[in-house]
């Protein structure tokens, strides 16, 4: 299958390199149909990349755990007796069985229920039944080795990521630029976030890649969310762009990662605010997402002047981690109880299954001092717009979905998907940001910036 | 029964009351009314289903997790898969009724089967606890997969004054913690 220094190669000869052609910016559709460049992406991606599991706040207490997976991957995600958090292969070390069975918990320590060898909540061996008879002294000068693979962790607004590969790219790195533009939205303010219990869980019939490259698409908001604009959620004005959050800033990085911003400054009118108002008049008066002024005074403890002017201007509405994370947090639709506004706060993990299957996890995002009332109006409008039964994700899975349908077809499989509306760096003057930033119509640079690093881990 | 919503919850105990046997006539009312909504739901009369449903209506559908047997928390009381009052079921009724929401249109086919009807008494008078087992069967499109889901569902159903049967509240039990289909465009 591989064909060292001309790139990864698919058994009927065809080159990884030639799905993607970065001349005429297209991609083939087969990319959502192989199982064999399914099986190299949870290879040389899923087994590799940061992948965000839980949130700080599901396992407040030393002993508490959550079972999720990490890509294909079964694990433990831990609260560890000095407070800090681990992520183990939830499978034990003497024959493989599944160590814990329960999705969610607490426990001092994990006991296997095949042969009862029993772990930590750091995943050290701790010792097994009859162990003298059964094994004299072999276990304990083995013991070092039969401690319950671990995986790197990293944490970003509570958020708690892992890598299996201990060689990767540690943290911070991974981020890159991309952390400047998170930190604003996900660490504002001095207590942060909280999730609102666990995560939504579904299964989507589709190749992860249709979620995952199209975090940055902002054009596809006046076709398959025509129906937001009927509602009027979105395109007040079905005729201005702007109305259907297509105008604002782009961003990429070359991690792969993409940020799609939504200019405000329009609601600064509607709260009669002149653009001339300093960015805290600004803040106060238009709270970016979750936010209230109480909140949004604590802002400059926590953010640069810079960070402060991107949440004021054009905060962050969708923020895609490559390969498998988003964050979403969008203002003004509707959905909540008096089918008024309210914010909507995300954040996504996608797990791929099969080539033609992903598993979806939605956790709804909350200011830990968020009072009970923006608590739940958060909570309420979140989950009518977003996750399951939210009414603007309902379209959007009908995109995945439809795609995958198509790529069924040999024919279908032949064409391409194409992203040739470039826009070209623009960067706003002032603009503390880093990465490849390009302000105005949201076109597709982004994403292309997305398929240009599938390519690069994918060998291409 | 042993689980019931608590923390920020308007329920309170549910099934406490005396328990309807099958014979009685308000069970047999209620077993029709359960029929009816599930035949309104199955031919997609939205408008029709939203008549059965009572002013003050709550719409609840927990995230489920896998537990130890006796943990007594195999769902959440406030991470939702939905939870909906008349204000937030109209919008979405109306969306899928009156705009182009993708999700809906065509409309996925799905059919209801509810059985293991039991009813008790409940608080106030003519309002009683209803718990059905619903298995859905959704089909979409021209694909002969279908998806299931699977629930409990714990109501509680209200005779108004003129006789008629509505829907109070209805939290949905789901068995998949995992749920296997690509959204909840249908209701439960
Ligand atoms: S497989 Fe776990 S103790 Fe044997
Ligand atoms: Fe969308």
């Amino acid at each position: 299958m591989m064909a060292e220094g001309s790139g990864a190669q698919l058994s009927d000869g065809v080159f990884i390199r030639d799905l993607i052609d970065t001349e005429a910016r297209e991609v083939s559709l087969r990319v959502h149909h192989d199982r064999e460049i399914f099986d190299l992406e949870m290879e040389r991606i899923f087994a590799r990349s940061w992948l965000p599991l839980a949130h700080e706040s599901e396992i407040p207490n030393p002993g508490d755990f959550v079972r999720r997976y990490a890509g294909q991957d079964s694990c433990l995600v831990v609260r560890r007796e000095d407070g800090s958090i681990g992520v183990m292969l939830n499978a034990c070390t003497h024959r493989g069985m599944t160590l814990c069975r329960e999705e969610k918990g607490h426990s001092q320590t994990f006991k296997c229920p095949y042969h009862g060898w029993a772990f930590g909540k750091d995943g050290r061996f701790l010792g097994a039944p009859f162990e003298k008879q059964m094994y004299g002294e072999v276990l304990r000068e083995t013991a070092d080795d039969l401690h319950l693979v671990t995986a790197k962790t990293g944490i970003l607004g509570g958020m708690i990521f892992a890598n299996w590969d201990h060689d990767a790219e540690d943290f911070e790195a991974y981020l890159g630029d991309f952390a400047w533009y998170l930190r604003a939205a996900l660490e504002r303010t001095n207590r942060g976030f909280e999730v609102i219990g666990p995560p939504q869980r579904q299964i989507m019939r589709a190749n992860w890649k249709l979620l995952a490259e199209q975090l940055a698409d902002g054009y596809h908001a006046r076709a398959l969310h025509e129906s937001a604009g009927d509602m009027g959620t979105l395109g007040h004005d079905v005729h201005d762009p702007a109305s259907w959050g297509m105008v604002g800033i782009n961003v990429s990085t070359p991690g792969g990662h993409t940020l799609r911003c939504i200019d405000t400054r329009l609601a600064y009118s509607f709260a009669g605010i002149g653009n001339d108002a300093s960015v805290a008049e600004r803040l106060a008066a238009v709270p970016p997402p979750g936010a209230n002024a109480e909140m949004v005074a604590q802002f400059p403890e926590n953010l640069s002047e810079g960070q402060m002017r991107l949440l004021a201007d054009t905060p962050p509405l969708v923020m895609g981690l490559f390969p498998g994370t988003d964050f979403f947090m969008l203002m003004s639709v509707g959905g909540s109880a008096d089918g008024g506004h309210g914010p909507v706060m995300v954040a996504r993990a996608w797990t791929p299954r099969a080539p033609d299957l992903f598993e979806m996890l939605t956790w709804t995002l909350v200011e830990r001092d968020a009072p009970p009332e923006l608590r739940e109006q958060t909570r309420l409008t979140t989950l009518r717009n977003f996750g399951i039964s939210g009414f603007i994700e309902q379209d959007d899975a009908e995109a995945w979905q439809g795609i995958q349908r198509s790529v069924q077809g040999p024919v279908a499989r032949r064409m391409t998907a194409k992203y040739q509306a470039r826009l070209g760096i623009v960067r706003p003057d002032d603009f503390e940001g880093g990465g490849d930033v390009y302000a105005g119509f949201s076109r597709d640079d982004a994403q292309w910036a997305w398929w240009k690093r599938y390519a690069e881990v994918m060998g291409a | 029964m042993n689980e019931t919503m608590t923390a920020g919850q308007t329920a309170t105990a549910f099934a406490a009351g005396r328990r309807l046997r099958a014979a009685e006539p308000r069970f047999l009312e209620i077993l029709e009314f359960l029929w009816e909504e599930a035949a309104l739901l199955d031919s997609d009369d939205l408008p029709g289903w939203r008549d059965l449903l009572d002013e003050e209506i709550r719409y609840r559908m927990p995230v489920c997790l896998t537990r130890r047997r006796g943990s007594g928390e195999s769902f959440e009381t406030e991470a939702m898969h939905f939870d909906e009052d008349l204000a937030s079921l109209q919008f979405r009724i109306r969306r899928f009724v009156e705009t182009q929401a993708w999700a809906a249109d065509p409309p996925s086919r799905a059919r209801r089967f509810v059985t293991g009807i039991r009813i008790w008494e409940g608080r106030g008078k003519d309002s009683y606890d209803v718990a059905s087992s619903v298995l859905v069967v959704r089909t979409m499109d021209d694909d002969f997969r279908t998806d299931l889901v699977t629930a409990e569902r714990r109501d509680r159903v209200r005779f108004s004054g003129e006789g008629a049967a509505r829907l109070v509240e209805r939290t949905i039990i789901c068995d998949q913690t995992t749920i296997g289909t690509h959204n909840l465009a249908i209701f439960l």
